[in-house]
């Protein structure tokens, strides 16, 4: 049967050829969307975010609008010299900028590596306040914490953490987040750094794992 | 059979070797759809891990220039792959 032998039930027997997404209200409230989308992934190299800075993840060409979402980002911050970075828990922030936004300036979402470790109640922030470390690790004579999430949340959480007790400061993290948020035109992803202190940076690795819709 | 063929959308990331864009092309042929992906990579000038801290920045900043200039193409229709 083609579009065209449809009894006109709905108004909308003249479209032919749909591209876009088909909506169908389903008699329960819910709206279907007839497309999905075709996953693709972005991992980006070295990121390196001085204080008060942000670093690109991930954008669109604001040029060629296109409709998406973002599945999952993952994040992997972590030093090398126990000097002259930022926290990786308070002063790391994943910004998602989405449509309007991507040309304002302003996040339509942040969230603090330390807010990625609520979605896991907070598991590796309480154990910290209580010395609960699964193990240590010594980097240039400097012993730090190490924390290892015992369960992770299915929408993300920490799951690695160094701690650097004597300086009260994360000197390391790995994290992931599942977001399904979605953009209608553009998008842009980024870590900022939150640390007035230009000096102290952050370094790290990403990945982003979004689709556009057909 | 008459086709069309339209960028469907183009990505941008920092990738471990270059700066990376993703063109996604919608083929229209007929009534059949699909899509084409074509992948550029405008390598650094030296490996990121290897750099100087304070370099890594400056060294993604041009990749991403250059990769703008071949991008330009690819927005006005030239580059189109077959």
């Amino acid at each position: 049967m083609s579009v065209r032998d449809l009894p006109d039930w709905t108004g909308y027997s003249e479209v032919e050829n749909v591209y876009g997404d088909v909506k169908i209200y389903t008699p329960s409230g819910l709206w279907v969307v007839g497309s999905d989308i075709i996953t693709a992934r972005a991992v980006s190299g070295t990121l390196l975010v001085a204080g008060g800075y942000e670093d690109d993840i991930f954008a669109t060409d604001p040029s060629v609008p296109t409709r998406g979402r973002i599945r999952q980002i993952g994040l992997d911050l972590w030093k090398f010299k126990p000097a002259g970075y930022a926290d990786a828990f308070n002063d790391a922030i994943l910004r998602i900028y989405l449509d309007d936004d991507v040309d304002a300036g302003k996040p339509t979402i942040e969230m603090y590596v330390w807010d990625i470790d609520l979605l896991n109640g907070g598991e590796i922030v309480n154990r910290v306040h209580r010395q609960l470390y699964d193990t240590t690790i010594t980097v240039d004579s400097n012993t730090w914490e190490v924390y290892y999430a015992r369960n992770v949340s299915q929408r993300g959480g920490v799951t690695v953490a160094y701690y650097d007790r004597p300086n009260l400061i994360y000197m390391g993290a790995s994290c992931w987040i599942s977001l399904d948020c979605e953009w209608l035109e553009k998008v842009k992803v980024a870590l900022y750094n939150k640390n007035p202190n230009p000096d102290l940076k952050l370094y790290g690795h990403a990945v982003v794992l979004y689709g556009l819709y057909p | 059979m008459a086709s069309t063929r339209e960028v469907m959308a183009i990505v941008r990331y920092p990738g471990r070797n270059g700066y990376i864009a993703e063109i996604f092309y919608r083929i229209k042929e007929e009534n059949r759809v699909r899509i084409v992906t074509e992948r550029i990579i405008e390598p650094y000038e030296a490996n990121l891990d290897k750099l100087p801290l304070d370099r890594i920045r400056w060294v993604k900043e041009n990749a991403r220039k250059r990769l703008e200039q071949k991008l330009k193409k690819v927005r006005k229709g030239d580059d189109l792959p077959v």
